[in-house]
């Protein structure tokens, strides 16, 4: 991944951006933004449905990269002077998700990247990228739905 | 105790297909917080659920290569009565989830492994 720079935003908005709660919010921190790309630090709680025995499939990080997603949507709305609380939205495909690691374990830090590339009508495409200590876990696009004003 | 994630039932199976009855119970742990006021399955999850039944019927684990296109169509709210169904062919595993809405998700999806589904009678005995 390229190396960012840090920029001026809020670094928990993510928090008041996304509507997940509990176990189901994965993205605690946003580490850079531009209008072209977000990059965010996401982990699985030990308590995440999604886990089993401690470890979750790596091709499931496509749902943090998707709330990264969703995430970089609200952070552009705010840009364009739109008031954004909790983002309604959802996934709504994932496509060609390579798995370069089987398993990553709950409580480590993951860095993900979500680059945009496209959308209307409330539909939005991203690549994403996720790696955990510097290795390349699983990578892909994802679409999601997100109701913007 | 942890409540089930989802209740699932074989309905059928042949040498190239199986097919379950689904359900999210209100208490499943795929529902905390996703979402506080509008709780729905997550999409990953579906996929997740695939590829657990498909082990729990062959009982091996079953790893996944490549997601290849995967769709979700419709929000999965708790206790909707669904069908999900899987296509094994080689390294390949398709999968549809049904429900009387109509189709809910499908998807396709690379195998690390080749796999076949056994045939219902040897594998009552293995």
């Amino acid at each position: 991944m390229h190396e960012m720079h840090e920029a001026d935003f809020p670094k928990t908005a993510a928090q008041d951006l996304l509507p997940h709660g509990g176990p189901a919010h994965l993205v605690p921190e946003i580490l850079d933004y531009t209008e072209d790309q977000l990059l965010c630090r996401a982990r699985f709680p030990a308590d995440s449905p999604l886990a089993r025995d401690g470890q979750v499939q790596a091709w499931l990080c496509a749902e943090p990269a998707a709330q990264a997603a969703a995430t970089h949507l609200g952070l552009v709305e705010i840009d364009r002077g739109t008031t954004v609380h909790h983002l309604e939205g959802f996934l709504t495909g994932v496509k060609n998700v390579r798995v370069l690691r089987a398993l990553v374990p709950v409580e480590q830090d993951l860095t993900i990247q979500v680059t945009p590339r496209g959308g209307a009508r409330g539909l939005f495409k991203y690549d994403f990228a996720v790696d955990l200590d510097g290795e390349l876990v699983s990578r892909g696009q994802i679409s999601t739905f997100v109701k913007t004003r | 105790m942890t409540p089930p994630s989802y209740q699932a039932q074989l309905l059928d199976r042949d040498s190239s297909a199986l097919r379950f009855s689904l359900a999210i119970p209100t208490d499943s742990p795929y529902l905390h917080g996703h979402f506080p006021d509008q709780p729905i399955l997550p999409g990953v999850a579906q996929v997740q659920i695939c590829t657990e039944l498909l082990a729990q019927e062959l009982k091996i684990p079953v790893k996944l290569r490549e997601v290849l296109n995967v769709r979700f169509r419709k929000p999965v709210t708790p206790d909707l009565a669904c069908e999900m169904e899987l296509r094994l062919d080689g390294y390949e595993l398709a999968f549809t989830l049904r429900s009387e809405q109509g189709n809910m998700s499908e998807g396709n999806l690379l195998l690390a492994d080749r796999l076949e589904i056994p045939d219902a009678e040897v594998s009552n005995h293995a």
